[in-house]
């Protein structure tokens, strides 16, 4: 109909969840600095977070939002620990750098 | 005595006296001595009231444990178990008493541990569940670990790391086997499962039969062992302190013998009529290559660890020829070989303790120096070798005269082969001899009198050593003259097994 | 008496265990006593036991009494009974019992005087005693089992005994070495022992077809042998004969049992336990029976043991392993008359030998006494003067052993002969064996006589040792066997002898319920044949006595061209004919270099495997430690990619 304002497809929504995923990948994988490693994971979070809310959208339910709580809030907490151990790290090696953590060697 | 769950009971000992032991202060030895003397008055209790014409597993006692995996604490002796019950509860009490001047650290650990191993080897030996059996089987494992691991030789850690480790991976083909049977029937018990796969059109297919039989015979196989799988032994042995040895020798690798006779021939007959001439071949070869090692050995505990893989074949061979005879002769050949290899041990032991030292070379007329521990070698050494009116005769003898008539897996040449080992046995056995006991006394066991008579330095059997071997000396002729009140016990089973294997020709001579 | 059966092997059974659990706190006197009274009243007690079975009558066949179960089991329907401890009294076992405990007790009683400042005189005696016990379980026992079990344990006895002075490397050697040359022939009585239990399904002597056994029952439906196992059985049994009764190839063990006491070589050597495979094949003689084949095989050891044993005893210095080599060689008679089918007459050979061996083993065992343990006979000489009781037993035993007439070894060994060429006139290779013994008897002739001659008559050579006479408790028991030795004979005379018709002498009657072969074996001799046989045997004995008389008693040399002429065979006799070197080569190195091999093959392979698998598991584990890099973005690919991988074949497989 014309005049009419459009839904935007879910589609769209997953593609833009895809796309923010992959470069949330692409940096945990290719960035040396932990920080940066945690932004990205963090972006990889909110792609599904934006996924999920997408798909709520379509079949009405509120579920996925509900799934978005629970996300966020383990993000939260994972983060605080993560970012507590890099600095213990950065305290003791002067460095955030993921590659001269490699004491776990087997 | 009925209706009291004896079994149970008999296991609850050990396993009391073991905890008792470490909670407790000193006297940690006599507490030990106290729950195995118990244990063997069970045991003993248990041959007064097992009736051999009576039901084919008496004094059971059957409690659910896991009822939706078909899995239950189950537990009844036959002849055969009882035997080797005994056995065992006659041999921890000896193997403590020679712990006496052989182990003196840790006392407590050591005697704990010892009534754990015995709980195992008990718990295995009277276990009608197979996951129960399986369970008490590991179970024997970390104990003897411990035992050769902690108070052992200078190479002890990596003989019982190997030991471990190769028992192990028998084990866990058994373990597949063992799953794999029951889940497919349902039932993880002895006795249904027998009943399982006797019903018409309740057998397994030949190939199932066969792999199951090999997973289980493998785990067995090693533990017995069977050449090639033998690799552990001498060093496990060699390395282990002296009663542990005895104990690992004289007992737990019957065991095995048992898990075969009761679970390979018992669910899979078919299988072990097929593959009895395998089994066959690597028994004689055991009983003639063991017997050539030993001849070549030059430290006395490594020579006599080798004649015990020559005997076990002996052992391996009557169970295969499915004749009632010859798994009459292996199951009271397993009872011989325990009193006879672990009076062995302990006398070689004795030299060790005085001489401290295991090379033969170092010995020579100790005869003239210690003139009753010369009589009580001489009775060991030719009941090792198979002397008629000792036991080694009554178990050689019904093993082969049994192999050689078996009707359904013709062993016969097995048989002559095997007969060539009463040559070689007695070989090594009496070079052993001459070069320990007789000609002329090593000068480092007499010390020079100057004018006066010579001194001897080394002493002969003290009254402590001489308890230790008394019941042996007993049981050597024991079995040898008056086998009868011995076979009466094992022969139902005996009879159900040759029939079972070998067909009825098996079961009866002409 | 005869239900006191038992008592007879029990006696010298009581008798050792008494003296190894108390000998060293008893005094000499106790001693002798307990060892050689127990065996004495076995004596008493057999002969009861013997007269009463001569009452029993004609029929004589034979008496079982039942001890105990032994290898057995179950009860009512399911008895099954592998063995039993049972005793047999007919009359071969009869003889042996009689001669084990009567020459066992003079040898006891001799050994008091022989073994008296020895310091292990109550263990001699407990073995000796235990000895005794083993040999009447071989002879009684009422199945081969049982009979197995005291040949075994006269083989444990043996050992005891010939390496009684273990502190002497030779003499430990020498028992081991007869232990374990016994025990291989003991391979053949064990696998026939396992055909006999294929075949009838037990081992008792009853149930050996066409055994004469009373209550035997002709039963159609018992299965005889197949032709092969009918060959295989005896052919069997004879390596244990072999073993135990000292034949070729299995002798070697025999001379050097000589490092044992005197006493003890004649009690086990000369009397009983060698006599042990003599007794075994007249007991089952029905299985041999059954096979001509193996009869021959068993004369051809027979008589070629007795010659080359013979020639063997020609050049012996030391006086023992004269008559070491002596005995092996009147074995080999033994056993060719059990080739031949005449049963009897070598268990009549084996009683006469009983008494001249002995007396003889005795005797040289007098005069070792006499000279200060000194056993050479180069250093002997005209011992006559200084230990004449000794000497004239000895030349009694002497003259039967050659076999003068009038003396047992004369009626036995020519009964022997007789039996051997009747045999030859159905058989003719035994033709051949009758000539070899022929010869033998000869050699015996003449060895023998070069021992006597060399030892009592002429000059004394020994030097500064004054020889001196043996006490009384030595020299009665020789003159007891002397007299035996005489009057042994006497049951065998044969009837051409007396000018009666038929063959059959007294003691073959006797033994006939026992021993008469199943079967016809013989030609018959008419009496001038056996006058010629007889004739021939006493020319060949003063030949063979004469050519040492000659050799020995006059001072002068043999002509060179003799002693040329005898050389080569000279270093064949001295060499034992290489037998001894023969085993080593052939049979004792390469054991004890397949021993090495695989000891070393057990380290190397066997347990390099095993080591290998341990390498391997471990090389995987490292190679799998390194996925373990500490790297956490190498993680972090890890993760993505595999999540991808998981995400992507859940999708594709859905």
């Amino acid at each position: 109909m014309p005049g009419f304002p459009e839904v935007v497809p879910t589609e769209a929504y997953l593609g833009l969840s895809a796309v923010l995923f992959g470069i949330g990948a692409l940096g945990v994988v290719l960035r040396k600095s932990a920080l940066t490693m945690f932004m990205s994971i963090e972006l990889m979070l909110n792609a599904v977070n934006l996924s999920l809310v997408a798909f709520g959208r379509q079949f009405g339910r509120l579920d996925g939002q509900v799934i978005v709580f629970f996300v966020m809030a383990v993000a939260a907490a994972e983060v605080a620990v993560g970012l507590a151990i890099i600095v213990d790290i950065y305290r003791s090696r002067r460095s955030v750098d993921i590659d001269d953590a490699s004491w776990l060697r087997g | 005595m009925n209706g009291l769950p004896l079994i149970s009971i008999m296991l609850a000992v050990p396993l009391l006296g073991a905890a008792w032991t470490l909670a407790g202060g000193a006297g940690a030895r006599w507490i030990g001595m106290l729950a195995a003397g118990a244990t063997f008055a069970l045991s003993a209790a248990l041959w007064v009231g097992h009736v051999p014409g009576g039901p084919a597993f008496q004094f059971e006692e059957r409690v659910a444990w896991l009822p939706d995996l078909g899995i239950s604490y189950h537990v009844g002796i036959d002849g055969v178990s009882l035997l080797l019950a005994l056995l065992t509860t006659v041999f921890v009490p000896i193997a403590l008493v020679a712990s006496a001047t052989t182990v003196t650290t840790r006392v407590r650990e050591f005697v704990a541990l010892v009534l754990v191993l015995e709980f195992a080897i008990l718990g295995a030996l009277v276990s009608l569940d197979l996951f129960g059996f399986y369970v008490f089987f590991e179970l024997m494992l970390v104990p003897t670990f411990l035992l050769v691991g902690i108070w052992g030789g200078a190479r002890r850690a990596a003989a019982a790391m190997q030991f471990f480790l190769y028992t192990m991976v028998g084990s866990v083909a058994m373990l597949v086997g063992i799953i794999a049977l029951g889940r497919s029937r349902g039932t993880f018990d002895y006795v249904e499962l027998q009943a399982s796969l006797a019903r018409p059109g309740g057998a397994l297919s030949g190939t199932d039969e066969m792999w199951l039989f090999v997973a289980f015979a493998l785990a067995f196989a090693i533990k017995v062992p069977l050449v090639p799988m033998h690799s552990w032994l001498p060093e496990a042995y060699v390395q282990a302190p002296l009663p542990v040895t005895v104990l690992m020798s004289s007992v737990m690798v019957k065991v095995g013998a048992y898990g075969f006779l009761r679970f390979c021939l018992g669910l899979f007959p078919g299988a072990a009529q097929e593959a009895s001439w395998v089994v066959a071949l690597l028994a004689t070869i055991g009983i003639v290559y063991g017997a050539l090692v030993a001849s070549r050995q030059r430290d006395l505990k490594r020579l006599v660890a080798w004649s015990s893989i020559s005997h076990l074949g002996f052992v391996m061979l009557g169970l295969v020829a499915a004749t009632t005879e010859a798994i009459q002769g292996s199951v009271i050949q397993m009872v011989n070989h325990g009193v006879s290899t672990g009076a062995l041990f302990l006398l070689v032991g004795m030299l060790h303790e005085r001489a401290r030292t295991w090379a033969i070379d170092q010995f020579g007329g100790v005869a003239r120096a210690m003139p009753a521990f010369g009589a009580a070698l001489v009775l060991v050494v030719f009941s090792s070798a198979g002397l008629p009116f000792t036991n080694g005769f009554t178990g050689e003898f019904l093993i082969l005269i049994g192999t050689f008539r078996s009707p359904a897996t013709h062993l016969q040449a097995f048989a002559i082969v095997g007969a060539t080992g009463v040559v070689l046995g007695a070989l090594y056995l009496l070079r052993m001899y001459r070069k320990v006991m007789q000609g002329p006394v090593n000068p480092a066991f007499i010390s020079p009198g100057g004018d006066g008579p010579q001194r001897v330095t080394i002493a002969d059997l003290t009254g402590r050593e001489a308890c230790l071997l008394a019941p042996l000396a007993v049981l050597i002729f024991w079995i040898g003259v008056y086998p009868k009140p011995f076979l009466d016990q094992t022969a139902p089973a005996a009879r159900t097994v040759a029939a079972a294997v070998g067909g009825e020709a098996g079961k009866a001579p002409r | 008496m005869i239900d006191l059966l038992w008592l007879v092997p029990v006696l010298p059974l009581a008798g050792a265990v008494a003296l190894l659990a108390g000998g060293r706190r008893l005094g000499r006197g106790a001693v002798v006593a307990t060892g050689t009274g127990s065996v004495a009243l076995a004596f008493v007690v057999a002969a009861g036991a013997v007269t009463d079975l001569v009452a029993n009558g004609p029929a004589m066949r034979g008496v079982e009494v039942h001890l105990f179960p032994w290898l057995a089991w179950g009860s009512g329907s399911d008895a099954v009974t592998v063995a039993e401890a049972g005793l047999l009294l007919d009359p071969l076992s009869a003889l042996m019992i009689l001669v084990v405990t009567g020459i066992g007790t003079l040898i006891h009683l001799y050994s008091s005087g022989y073994m008296a400042g020895d310091e292990g005189f109550a263990r001699y005696y407990a073995y000796l005693n235990l000895f005794t016990f083993s040999m009447l379980v071989l002879v009684l026992a009422n199945n081969l089992a049982l009979l197995f079990v005291g040949w075994e344990l006269v083989g444990f006895c043996s050992w005891a005994l010939i390496g009684f002075w273990f502190e002497r490397k030779a003499a430990a050697a020498a028992g081991q070495k007869a232990f374990i040359t016994n025990r291989v022939g003991d391979l053949g009585v064990l696998a026939a022992l396992f055909l006999v239990w294929a075949n009838w399904g037990t081992f008792s002597f009853h149930a050996l077809p066409g055994s004469t056994l009373p209550g035997v029952l002709d039963d159609p439906a018992r299965v005889l042998a197949t032709p092969l196992v009918a060959l295989a059985i005896p052919l069997l049994l004879l390596l244990g004969v072999t073993g135990k009764s000292a034949q070729i190839p299995l002798f070697t063990w025999l001379p050097d049992a000589m490092e044992g006491p005197t006493p003890v070589s004649a009690l086990i050597h000369a009397a009983t336990m060698v006599t042990g495979g003599v007794y075994l094949v007249a007991r089952v003689h029905p299985l041999f029976d059954q096979s001509p084949e193996a009869q021959l095989v068993l004369g051809t050891t027979g008589a070629v043991t007795a010659f080359v044993a013979a020639t063997i005893a020609t050049v012996q210095v030391d006086v023992k392993r004269v008559l070491a080599y002596s005995t092996v060689s009147q074995l080999g008679f033994m056993v060719l008359g059990l080739g031949a089918g005449a049963y009897g007459a070598a268990a009549f050979h084996l009683m006469t030998h009983a008494f001249f061996k002995a007396l003889l083993f005795l005797g040289a065992g007098a005069v070792i006494h006499g000279v200060a343990s000194q056993q050479d006979l180069r250093k002997m000489g005209g011992l006559i003067r200084y230990m004449p009781v000794t000497a004239w037993t000895f030349i009694v035993g002497w003259l039967a052993i050659i076999g003068v007439p009038g003396l047992s070894g004369f009626f036995s060994k020519d009964l022997i002969l007789a039996r051997a060429f009747g045999r030859g006139l159905v058989d003719p290779a035994f033709l051949v064996l009758f000539g070899v013994a022929l010869v033998t008897v000869g050699i015996t002739a003449f060895y023998m006589s070069r021992l006597v001659f060399l030892a009592f008559l002429g000059e004394y050579r020994g030097g500064s040792v004054h020889p001196h006479e043996a006490p009384p408790s030595m020299l009665v028991p020789l003159v007891v066997l002397a007299i035996g030795s005489i009057g042994a004979g006497w049951v065998g005379i044969p009837p051409f002898l007396l000018g009666e018709a038929g063959h059959a002498t007294v003691i073959e009657q006797f033994l006939a319920p026992a021993t008469l072969a199943t079967g016809t074996w013989e030609g018959t001799l008419d009496h001038s044949t056996e006058w010629i046989i007889t004739g021939l045997s006493v020319a060949i004995t003063l030949a063979g006595a004469g050519l040492a008389g000659v050799a020995y008693l006059g001072e002068g040399p043999i002509s060179p061209v003799v002693t040329e002429l005898v050389a080569p065979f000279r270093r064949l006799f001295a060499g034992r004919w290489f037998v001894d070197e023969a085993h080593g080569a052939l049979v004792i190195r390469p054991l004890a270099r397949v021993a090495s091999f695989l000891a070393s093959v057990d380290v190397g392979v066997v347990d390099g495997a095993v080591a290998l698998v341990v390498a391997g598991v471990r090389g995987i584990g490292a190679l799998l430690a390194r996925l373990q890099s500490g790297y956490v973005r190498g993680y972090a690919v890890t993760m993505l990619v595999g999540a991808v991988a998981v995400v992507a074949s859940a999708w594709a497989l859905r």
